[in-house]
């Protein structure tokens, strides 16, 4: 897991409520999320916070978590 | 088993608009590669599958395995389970897209396309401003596989356009959110009748469809526009408030979900040695997010444009520039209004969508011509004129 990031928000994804279905990487501007043939990564990296994700996804897998409460965590999602 | 260095044409996706530009291409002489980053073709489907099936018969004969349902006609229900049925206006089938996608990628190969599962783009292979191939990794080992055109049918989550330049990103208000579950153990009134569910408290921005796969199996979903949704509630959360209603004791077979960009056709589709087709374009019909028979038509222009333009040697975006342009008069125009037609419908009240629809039910539809009910319409509901008159000024 990324121990720090440029933005203050860790898009997190709950891998039981994934269908894998990509819905949400189009809308992603910086194309930080890539659906692979059986899983979805995230990039932290290169996400900006925008947050588009989150409402477009058909089961909400993808949450929003605060940098301060992944740190919190010893750096886990 | 080996792959070529170089093909004509590769094309990335094997849905029905990869799978009928692998056809077309092969067809007309092209070496082919089309490669599915998924483990199989077919799978998982992300679709409500019904289609035009005498738009299917020019590409692939009819075939019972892949037929499900026939159906006779659309039901359209308001909020309050108050309903109109319309006949369809082209012959409609439910299909086993499962299979289906699987047979017509076969075609394809049949045609002397070759085809791997498995098998995802990486990167695009750029030169001098043109796409000339691809990175694969197929089951784990880079392959670098050049190309004079590319097609990219890699659906609503396509990322090869992107690559490529073309700006895809949909807007979040032209975007539908879907999750369809297939049903068993549903008693179904009439197994040749497609509903369609509307208004904003089931289905904020969007409708609920139940499309019949047989006497008791369904498929039951939904699409929503995330921006109308104010609950903080998912598809799947509205999708399961409506199952629990109509159809308490039913059983899930299987979910599917995904997302069709609605905004109609991008303003980009082609470029050097590159073109969009299918979800990857926007090229699904806005209202319904239907889009098998649009998707297969645009594969077919796509690679008969791609034949002549290798044919004449120059595959730059200018000599690409037919697909475009083709696209736009065919189909392009249509969607556009579409799309109007949706943001103006998005914003009805449940209220309104009651009204119009008891109007419908009063008036002989299958005997009366588009104007006759848009008269009728407009004197129940003047209003509608002023807020159509962004897509019916431009026409």
């Amino acid at each position: 897991m990324p121990a720090s990031k440029p933005t203050p928000i860790f898009i997190a994804v709950n891998r039981h409520r994934c269908g894998i279905c990509g819905c949400c990487v189009p809308v992603c501007p910086p194309d930080a999320i890539t659906l692979h043939d059986n899983y979805l990564a995230v990039n932290n990296d290169t996400c900006t916070d925008c947050l588009k994700c989150i409402p477009v996804c058909p089961t909400h897998a993808l949450s929003a978590i605060p940098q301060e409460a992944v740190a919190a965590r010893g750096g886990k999602l | 088993m080996k792959l070529r260095d170089e093909y004509d044409l590769l094309v990335v996706g094997g849905g029905p608009a990869g799978a009928t530009a692998a056809l077309i291409g092969a067809r007309r002489g092209l070496r082919v590669l089309l490669v599915e980053k998924r483990q199989e073709i077919g799978a998982p489907v992300r679709c409500a599958e019904a289609a035009g099936h005498l738009l299917i018969e020019p590409y692939i004969p009819l075939d019972s395995k892949w037929i499900c349902a026939e159906i006779d006609a659309f039901r359209i229900f308001g909020p309050s389970g108050r309903s109109v049925r319309v006949p369809p206006t082209d012959p409609t089938v439910v299909l086993e897209r499962k299979i289906f996608d699987r047979e017509l990628v076969n075609e394809a190969v049949r045609a002397g396309a070759t085809v791997r599962a498995k098998t995802e783009v990486t990167g695009l292979i750029c030169e001098n401003g043109f796409v000339r191939g691809a990175v694969l990794n197929s089951i784990g080992e880079e392959i670098r596989v050049r190309a004079k055109v590319t097609i990219a049918a890699d659906g609503a989550e396509s990322q090869v356009g992107r690559w490529a330049g073309l700006k895809t990103t949909p807007r979040v208000n032209e975007y539908y959110s879907a999750a369809e579950y297939l049903l068993a153990g549903v008693h179904l009134d009439d197994p040749r009748e497609c509903q369609y569910w509307i208004g904003n408290t089931l289905a904020p921005g969007g409708y609920i469809w139940v499309f019949p796969k047989g006497a008791d199996k369904a498929n039951v979903g939904i699409v929503i526009t995330a921006t109308f949704e104010k609950q903080g509630r998912s598809a799947k959360d509205y999708l399961d408030a409506f199952c629990e209603k109509i159809y308490p004791d039913a059983s899930t077979l299987s979910l599917i979900l995904g997302g069709i960009p609605v905004g109609g056709t991008l303003k980009d589709i082609v470029g050097n040695g590159i073109m969009l087709v299918g979800d990857a374009a926007h090229q699904a019909e806005p209202v319904t997010g239907g889009g098998i028979n649009l998707a297969m038509f645009a594969g077919h222009m796509a690679a008969e444009v791609a034949a002549d333009a290798i044919a004449r040697g120059n595959w730059s975006r200018k000599g690409l520039d037919d697909y475009p342009k083709r696209w736009h008069k065919e189909h392009g125009r249509a969607l556009a209004s579409m799309s109007r037609v949706r943001h103006m419908a998005l914003k009805f009240s449940d209220q309104r969508v009651e009204g119009l629809l008891d109007l419908a039910t009063e008036l002989p539809l299958d005997q009366m011509s588009a104007t006759d009910i848009i008269l009728h319409v407009l004197r129940h509901d003047p209003a509608l004129l002023w807020e159509a008159r962004n897509f019916l000024l431009p026409i």
